[in-house]
């Protein structure tokens, strides 16, 4: 059973408009203190695991908050404590989330080549100025290119690009534009997200006061279908609802939270599968440091699902794949046929083109894909 | 018990004006529990009048007074409900006292339907004790309620009793009023039983709890009595008293006030305003109930998933037993399936109860939009009662009747115009206005019912700044031209969304109740066309674009959890929608007849 490792890093040079997750502008000076916290927890937790566990894992992944703000010595003693207590599996992915601005000298990616990571995913969102700007991010188009250049010359191949698209103002032809440029950097792999607004966002204020107003919906939509044909021209391989990679580089990390793996999260609001329950970290930078330097778990809350349930959240999380849901290892999971406990909730999906039933496997079409969040919650309501 | 030490009387109040603090100081008084301590014991259960800061229920308070005269009385308190729409309520309690206490704000003065719930007593032979409450207020005009109570009622100035439940003035000038005043009970303890059921209650241990008063004769636990409706026999096991909480005593007689348990299991054997008598030698003729209560207002109930008709059914007959004016009996609607028509006092009693239906039984409920009944004169002169749209015939009627009301409207002469205009605006027929004195006025018109059961209630408020009070009665059906609006999903009508409504005003209430569905039902994954139609013409039409885009790009970090919350929550709103073909409707748009304005 592979093992993924989540490290959360909230510190960010600023907050952009539209992020709802948790971190943090400047509050550097805590760097040093929640480095020493996620040491803490990572012996703390790794103590707490049944002593029988084999302690390997297949990928760990640098999330933010941008990894890549803090100092690369930082990273370098984190990486050292979860080599400590856990091994890496052969071609073990191991990333860095990036921002543009921050991959700012050669020393630092070589610092990170050495330490062992091995992909990084560079948020890039737009390499259009004027937007980049609205969303409040603290890099130029400009930079993007840099840094990209700077990692191939570190000796990175497997870089991965994200993209933004249906952001207020954003039209389509900025849209195929980014695309293109985003190309031209050689990714191996490209994740692009479509704008969500949630949680107390400025950018929400700005939707309130009237001050942006969010594209019609058949925006995006031509937005993600041009990407669609862009990059399997491209070559690239559409393996997950919003993520792309060229054959061989899907981002293991991510694949293993569709796949339904397990995965440690470590810093706050790391969110953990471990052996069917789901357990979350605190989700303030004061009330984690706190209960580390107390030597508590920070855990803040956990749940271990259920019959039927479980079987509904497991396939919202599968279904997110291309390859969707494979009917046997449902009936190996749940003893279950999957049609027999869901074949109602699929054939109204079924007859209106949104999803695909073959003798091995049930999954999203393209169509469907759009209005999938409509699927998950006709699942999750069958009781 | 000798009867001459017994008093029973109501309080009649307007809402608002402080019946709640006054009875409880009667109670603090004579040192019966304080109101505040008794809700917390019994009235647990209807914390929707809490909520909404109004009484509905009449719960009964046995106080023991020692009076000036040195004599210790028993005065039963019966409680009545202030809104509008519960004047039958009143009815009830006062059928049950020899006396009422009147009470008036200081600062509003008398309202209309205080005035209303007044003559309703005098009309019973109770003796009247008016009482004006809030005098310590600074806005207090005593001169004028002074006046206005002289001027209105038969009442002289000197029996007026000035009074307030927060400064706890005047309150044993009340309760030596109602020894002196109200006329303790005649009857006879040789006669045959003969007790009226004011109320009863289902307690799931003890069955049927009824609320009766005692005319003639007396209980004693161990007879065996019959209601006289249904000739049903009952063994008695406990008969007992509000003191306030319910005490067992061996029996009540002449005039006594209480309750009794006799292994009641069937609800509807129980009938409020019943009599019963003693099985053997009993009673043969029932004691004069109350006027038998007609709902004014029908809508559709219907469990939102059907596997709950059930335990719909059960709850509604729990429902009815301590609420004689709600009525149901099963309906079938081609679009809701199995539910229950209906009939209700008012749009409050109507809420009131759908609300303690769905938070008492955990029922998620869809409720049609209210109407009145009315009456379809067919070619060969047949009357067809109709109280559901979708009945209304297809076929040739010769005319189309409909209920009127006769409002009686208090206002201040500053909102005359006001008023006059909303009046007319719901189709009301002037009838004549009198002043009350140089600032008061009294309005009465003529209006169909079904224009009043909605809004006008709140409209008079707020083109008064609250100062009008209205009181009604039904006073008759009227011709009227009548047509039926039906609503159309993707084609086909839905019962359940049919109107009837005016000639007058039908193509502009169809355009606006088509656009208002527009915006409440949510968009689906085809397009969703909603017409208006008057027989086969249609009159508007809007349509539902199809939904396109419901995705998550990102669960961030793993955080499944979060996603999953999210999509409960959403799928939370849907189980209060009804899918009608393959259309999936929220419950706001079978209301949303109510919120189309007529401005």
């Amino acid at each position: 059973m592979p093992l993924g490792i989540y490290i959360h890093i909230p510190f960010c040079q600023s907050k952009c408009h539209y992020c709802d997750f948790v971190s943090y502008a400047g509050k550097d000076l805590y760097q040093p203190r929640y480095r020493d916290a996620l040491i803490k927890e990572i012996q703390l937790r790794t103590q707490s695991l049944p002593f029988d566990y084999p302690k390997t894992f297949s990928s760990l992944f640098f999330g933010g908050g941008t990894p890549s703000h803090i100092p690369p010595q930082d990273i370098l003693a984190i990486l050292h404590q979860i080599f400590d207590c856990y091994s890496p599996v052969e071609k073990c992915e191991i990333t860095l989330e990036a921002n543009p601005e921050s991959l700012d000298s050669l020393d630092k990616l070589i610092c990170y080549k050495e330490a062992g990571i091995n992909r990084l995913s560079i948020g890039a969102q737009s390499f259009d100025e004027g937007l980049l700007k609205r969303m409040n991010r603290p890099h130029l188009s400009e930079d993007i290119r840099q840094a990209v250049k700077r990692a191939h010359e570190a000796g990175f191949q497997n870089l991965s690009l994200d993209l933004i698209f249906g952001y207020p103002t954003q039209t389509l032809s900025q849209w195929q534009d980014s695309l293109e440029k985003a190309l031209q950097c050689e990714p191996y792999h490209i994740s692009l997200y479509g704008l969500t607004v949630e949680g107390d966002v400025p950018l929400e204020h700005q939707l309130e006061s009237g001050q942006l107003s969010l594209p019609d919906e058949e925006i995006p939509i031509s937005m993600y279908e041009y990407a669609m044909n862009r990059l399997h021209k491209a070559g690239f391989h559409h393996y997950e609802i919003s993520n792309w990679s060229l054959p061989n580089y899907p981002c293991q990390h991510n694949l293993n939270y569709w796949k339904y793996g397990d995965y440690l999260g470590f810093g706050v609001n790391a969110h953990s599968y471990f052996q069917g329950r789901r357990y979350w970290n605190l989700d303030t930078l004061e009330s984690y440091l706190e209960a580390m330097q107390g030597d508590h778990l920070p855990v803040a809350g956990e749940e271990r699902l259920q019959g039927k349930e479980l079987m509904a959240e497991y396939c919202m999380v599968t279904l997110r794949l291309r390859e969707g849901i494979q009917k046997s290892v449902f009936q190996n999971l749940f003893q279950n046929d999957i049609l027999d406990v869901f074949g109602s909730v699929f054939q109204p999906y079924l007859e209106m083109g949104c999803l695909e039933i073959n003798p091995v496997s049930i999954s999203l079409t393209s169509k469907g894909i759009l209005i999938s969040d409509a699927l998950f919650a006709d699942l999750l309501a069958e009781d | 018990m000798d009867p001459k030490l017994i008093r029973n009387f109501s309080i009649i109040a307007h809402i608002d004006h402080g019946k709640t603090t006054i009875s409880d100081r009667l109670l603090e008084v004579t040192g019966a529990l304080t109101l505040r301590e008794m809700r917390d014991q019994f009235l647990d259960s209807m914390d929707l009048e809490r909520e909404r800061g109004i009484t509905i229920k009449s719960h009964p308070v046995r106080l023991e007074y020692k009076a000036k005269d040195g004599i210790k009385y028993i005065l039963n308190l019966l409680d009545t409900p202030g809104h509008v729409d519960f004047s039958y309520e009143v009815s009830r309690s006062l059928a049950s006292c020899e006396g009422a206490v009147l009470l008036v704000d200081a600062s509003q003065g008398v309202e209309a339907q205080t005035m209303a719930n007044a003559y309703l007593a005098i009309d019973q032979h109770l003796a009247l004790i008016p009482v004006i409450n809030k005098i310590d207020l600074p806005n207090a005009s005593l001169e004028i309620c002074l006046n206005q109570i002289v001027q209105m009622l038969p009442v002289a100035e000197n029996e007026i009793i000035l009074a307030s439940g927060k400064e706890g003035i005047g309150i044993t000038d009340i309760l030596e009023s109602v020894v002196q005043r109200v006329a303790p009970p005649k009857g006879s303890f040789e006669a045959p039983l003969a007790a009226l059921i004011f109320d009863s209650i289902y307690d799931s241990y003890r069955g049927v709890i009824i609320y009766f008063r005692v005319f003639d004769g007396s209980v004693t636990k161990g007879d065996i009595i019959r209601m006289m409706a249904n000739k049903q026999e009952y063994e008695v096991q406990e008969v007992g008293i509000f003191s306030p909480k319910m005490s067992p005593v061996e029996k009540l007689g002449v005039g006594e006030v209480g309750y009794l348990v006799a292994n009641i299991k069937t609800i509807s054997d129980v009938s409020v305003g019943d009599t019963f008598t003693t099985a053997i030698k009993g009673r043969t003729v029932p004691l004069p109930g109350y006027r038998p209560v007609k709902p004014m207002v029908y809508c559709g109930l219907y469990p939102a998933v059907s596997e709950e008709y059930e335990v719909l059914r059960d709850a509604m007959e729990k429902m009815k037993l301590n609420d004689a004016a709600f009525m149901f009996e099963p309906d079938n609607s081609p679009a809701l399936g199995f539910g229950f028509r209906c009939g209700f006092l008012g749009l409050l009693h109507m809420e009131i109860i759908q609300e303690r239906l769905e938070r008492e039984y955990n029922l998620t409920l869809v409720t049609t939009a209210p109407n009145v009944m009315y009456q379809i004169i067919m070619p060969n002169e047949d009357i067809i009662e109709v109280d559901n749209p979708s009945k209304f015939p297809n076929t040739q009627i010769k005319e189309c009747r409909e209920p009127f009301i006769k409002a009686t409207i208090m206002v201040p002469t500053d909102y005359v115009g006001n008023v006059m205009k909303l009046a007319t605006g719901k189709r009301g027929e002037y009838i004549k206005m009198d002043y009350t004195d140089q600032t008061r006025a009294t309005l009465i018109y003529h209006i169909p019912l079904a224009e009043t059961i909605t809004d006008f209630h709140d409209k008079l408020k707020s083109v008064t700044k609250g100062y009008a009070s209205l009181d009604y009665e039904v006073i008759g059906y009227q011709t009227s031209d009548l047509v039926k609006l039906d609503v159309l999903l993707n084609g086909d009508p839905v019962d359940a969304l049919s109107i009837i409504l005016h000639k007058d005003v039908a193509y502009y209430r169809g355009r606006q109740l088509v656009e208002k569905m527009r915006k409440l039902i949510p968009r689906q994954m085809f397009e969703v066309a909603i017409q208006a139609a008057i027989g086969s013409r249609v009159i508007a039409r809007e349509s539902v674009r199809p939904l396109r885009k419901d995705v998550t790009s990102k669960c961030y970090g793993g955080d499944i959890t979060r996603k999953r919350k999210l999509l409960e929550k959403q799928k939370e709103g849907k189980k209060r929608m009804k899918q009608i073909g393959r259309v999936q409707v929220p419950q706001e748009a079978f209301m949303a007849v109510l919120s189309v304005d007529d401005e």
